[in-house]
């Protein structure tokens, strides 16, 4: 069979098969296959940077052009994860600067990045193209501004949350006159506050970038500078302003305006800090373009919000703040008959009584008005099963389903029961759920539902949930695609986790943080899956200077070929007890 | 997608492996990892069992007090008491004298860090910050002094305060706060004399529709100088 076509022809072959499942398919064929199929791998993703180290990697691909890495769990964005946890880039940045110099694209997502690695970067690579760090930290301006001065074929530079140091200085003059191949650019997470070296740089930087498509700027760039920009970008299909504000003066308004007028290709539109609401009817001529829009730093009343979203007939992705109130998302599910993805995020969470009426009658209107919705984030504070009951039969498609209500443990507030039946028809329903994030009052019941039904369920995150352990045990005996298992202030202890050990080698990760997992559970786990770390996170002290039965405060497992890491810090300590004892 | 790392596993390895009943045993048999495919069959089946009372899925279920795969012979407290409105799991909570008792990392929004922080804390916030009121550390020079300081105006409720605790952190007296005056860098990059405008919360000059920044979301840079009296 391996004799029966050359080499060059398999490869010919493989190189119309993109997507990571095929390739991995592929490469299981036979020897000669996964040896031609290796050599060919142009594009990796790494989904936990710790399951695998940068020379196993190269080792078995040594041709790659494009590198993706996560690094930290999830619950790093909600600060739950104690900084210097871990999630260096560094040493997967030197080893690839030795093995691919022809290396393209670097995209990092929770991962620490230092300046001295950026420079590394724009410096070992000679055909770097792509850099998108996503909610990164650990980088100033400075290593900006050496990829700017050296990355000479730089298509996209991506910084979306992540958390720069502003230095003050202003790097993006370092981009040479000669760069002119940037295609997108997004800074919107930078500071507020900016020499006006750095707008010039910035307006002389978009005037000569022909092919520049996506631009997202930072609250700093003003609105008087806006229309320019605008001007300088006419093809851009992604725009994200920056300060929505200015003096109200008719001349800004008209310029600006014409200057989104001229921009037929506009598809996407973000930003809109500060944003004067006299000032959104500049954007109405582009409305019926967008499919993206997304309000979520937008503080401006219910009504403003729909005069201008029942312009974007063709919407497909909403993100709000809950201003929008009920009434609003009522209007939304009779214009936006497109809609996809619909995010409502609360505009302040810590106050006592609700600033706002958003309750679950808006996201009910929404389910019943738009028939392509799939992906739901909402954040409100009550609840009800008849409300789920309904959503589930009104939208069976959907894939993504994140409700978040604010107070821990709410009941449906009519009857004042639990969660559980109304959450279970969304799992029975929805067939094709891959992402679920509960909330609320809920025992153990609601995991029996998940486990019976929620059989293509990838991720799950559970928080002040459940009864004991035996919800946990549905969970990870019945959901049979599960991945990702994130999990806090639920009293699920060491049984479940230890009967479901096989389990947790077919996930990427489980976190179980202020749950009832014990010391010597732990312990046992480490011991006995040596494909999996089992990472105790604690900063009250060692754990074994407590009795063995005692809670951790979190444990972080995850499978890995790469053995027990040796960068953690001194509160994370590894089950692995050969580790443990030679680095005691 | 994922790339599958070849961990080669078994026709279906989530059947029964069971670690629960190892625990007696793991202090014996330290060299073995092992279970064989009888004995993880055999204890899936024990531990159903031990949760179950019947096979009929609609009853109550009952927890015994102690199950005979217990690692410990302390009874387990979650699992005795079913009533979900006990406060059973340990909350961490994040006391924070100004802002009451709040819950670390919850509700789910994502946090911006330090460095990013100016200008961000309208009243009515969007993306408000997780748990704390979030820093807000700003650099503050004094006339006369090479070395500058930082400090977090989130904790702090008024002019005076700030004040009064940044006299302190350059050793001057407070006698001297006459001999002192406060000025900050706003948004537009002009020094102002603080003191002018709202400490907090922001405002609506509603004759020309301007917004009128608070203190605490306007002052990028402190700096005390002496004044003229």
């Amino acid at each position: 069979m391996a004799h029966s076509f050359p080499e060059e022809v398999l490869e010919h072959v493989f190189s119309f098969i993109d997507s990571d499942k095929d390739r991995n398919a592929v490469s299981l064929v036979c020897k000669s296959w996964y040896e031609i199929e290796r050599w060919c791998r142009r594009k990796i993703f790494i989904g936990n940077c710790y399951a695998v180290t940068p020379r196993i990697m190269i080792r078995r691909f040594p041709e790659l052009r494009s590198v993706s890495l996560k690094g930290k769990p999830h619950f790093a964005d909600f600060d739950l994860v104690p900084e210097g946890w871990g999630g260096y880039v560094d040493p997967w940045v030197s080893a690839m600067g030795r093995a691919y110099p022809l290396l393209e694209e670097l995209r990092l997502k929770r991962m620490v990045v230092s300046d001295d690695t950026l420079e590394m970067v724009s410096k070992s690579f000679k055909n770097f193209k792509v850099l998108v760090l996503s909610s990164c930290e650990g980088f100033t301006t400075d290593g900006l501004a050496s990829i700017a001065a050296n990355c000479r074929n730089l298509r996209e530079l991506d910084l979306r949350e992540s958390d720069v140091e502003d230095l003050g200085g202003n790097w993006l003059s370092c981009f040479p006159e000669s760069c002119t191949s940037l295609v997108s650019l997004n800074i919107s997470c930078l500071g507020s506050e900016w020499s006006l070296r750095n707008l010039s740089a910035l307006e002389r930087l978009v005037g000569r970038s022909p092919n520049l498509r996506r631009l997202r700027m930072n609250r700093a760039v003003p609105l008087d500078k806006l229309a320019n920009l605008l001007r300088r970008a006419p093809y851009l299909v992604e725009l994200g302003t920056g300060a929505f504000s200015s003096e109200l003066h008719p001349d800004v308004f008209s310029n600006l305006s014409g200057a989104f007028s001229g921009c037929k290709e506009l598809r996407a539109l973000s930003g809109f800090w500060d944003v004067v609401p006299a000032y959104l009817p500049a954007v109405y001529t582009i409305c019926s373009g967008l499919t993206s829009l997304n309000l979520s730093y937008a503080a401006v009343q219910s009504s403003d919000l729909v005069k201008l979203i029942t312009q974007c007939q063709n919407l497909q992705r909403l993100w709000v703040l809950d201003y929008i109130e009920d009434s609003g998302l009522e209007a939304l599910a009779e214009s936006c008959k497109n809609l996809q993805e619909l995010r409502v995020f609360p505009s302040d969470p810590f106050a006592a009584e609700p600033n706002v009426t958003l309750t679950e009658q808006g996201l009910v209107a929404v389910s019943e008005g738009c028939p392509k919705l799939e992906s739901v984030l909402y954040f409100c504070r009550q609840f009800t099963n008849d409300a789920l009951f309904t959503i589930a039969k009104n939208r069976p498609s959907l894939t993504r389903f994140r409700l978040c209500i604010i107070e821990p443990r709410t009941p449906d507030y009519i009857t004042l029961e639990p969660l559980d039946a109304g959450f279970g028809a969304i799992v029975q329903n929805c067939k094709e759920l891959r992402r679920l994030s509960l909330s609320g009052l809920l025992t153990d019941r609601v995991f029996e539902h998940i486990g019976t039904h929620a059989k293509k369920l990838e991720m799950l995150s559970i928080a002040f949930a459940g009864d004991g352990d035996l919800g946990l045990h549905h969970v990870l005996s019945g959901c049979e695609s599960l991945r990702k298992l994130e999990i806090r202030d639920c009293p699920f202890g060491d049984k479940a986790l230890l009967a479901n050990a096989a389990k947790l080698e077919t996930m990427r990760s489980l976190w179980m943080s202020s749950c009832s997992v014990s010391f010597e559970a732990c312990k046992l786990l480490g011991q006995k899956m040596p494909r999996l770390n089992v990472e105790v996170i604690d900063e009250r002290g060692p754990p074994d200077s407590r009795p063995e039965s005692c809670p951790v405060n979190t444990v972080y497992i995850y499978r890995s070929i790469a053995g027990p890491r040796l960068d953690m810090p001194a509160f994370v300590w590894t089950m692995d007890e050969e580790l443990a004892l030679r680095l005691s | 997608m994922e790339l599958e790392l070849g961990l080669a596993l078994a026709t279906n390895p989530t059947h029964g492996f069971d670690l629960n009943s190892n625990f007696h045993e793991h202090k014996e048999s330290i060299g073995s990892n092992r279970l064989t495919h009888d004995e993880n069959v055999v204890k899936k089946r024990t531990y159903k069992q031990a949760f179950y009372h019947s096979s009929k899925e609609d009853e109550e279920i009952e927890f015994p007090p102690t199950l005979p795969l217990l690692f410990s012979n302390q009874p387990n407290d979650q699992d005795d008491d079913p009533n979900p409105h006990d406060n059973q799991s340990s909350l961490t909570l994040n006391k924070n004298e100004k802002n009451g008792n709040f819950v670390m990392g919850w509700p789910p929004i994502k946090a911006r860090k330090k460095s990013n922080h100016h200008g961000h804390r309208l009243s009515g916030n969007p993306m408000a910050q997780s748990g704390l009121m979030n820093s807000m550390y700003v650099k503050v020079m004094m006339e006369g002094t090479r070395i500058g300081r930082k400090i977090d105006l989130s904790l702090y409720d008024c002019y005076e305060e700030l004040t009064m605790t940044l006299l302190g952190m350059f050793g001057k007296c407070l006698e001297n706060v006459k001999n002192y005056r406060l000025t900050y860098l706003d948004r537009e990059g002009d020094w102002l004399l603080a003191g002018a405008i709202p400490w907090r919360y922001a405002n609506v000059c509603l004759t020309y529709y301007l917004p009128i920044w608070s203190f605490i979301a306007s002052a990028r840079r402190l700096k005390l100088v002496r004044s003229n009296v």
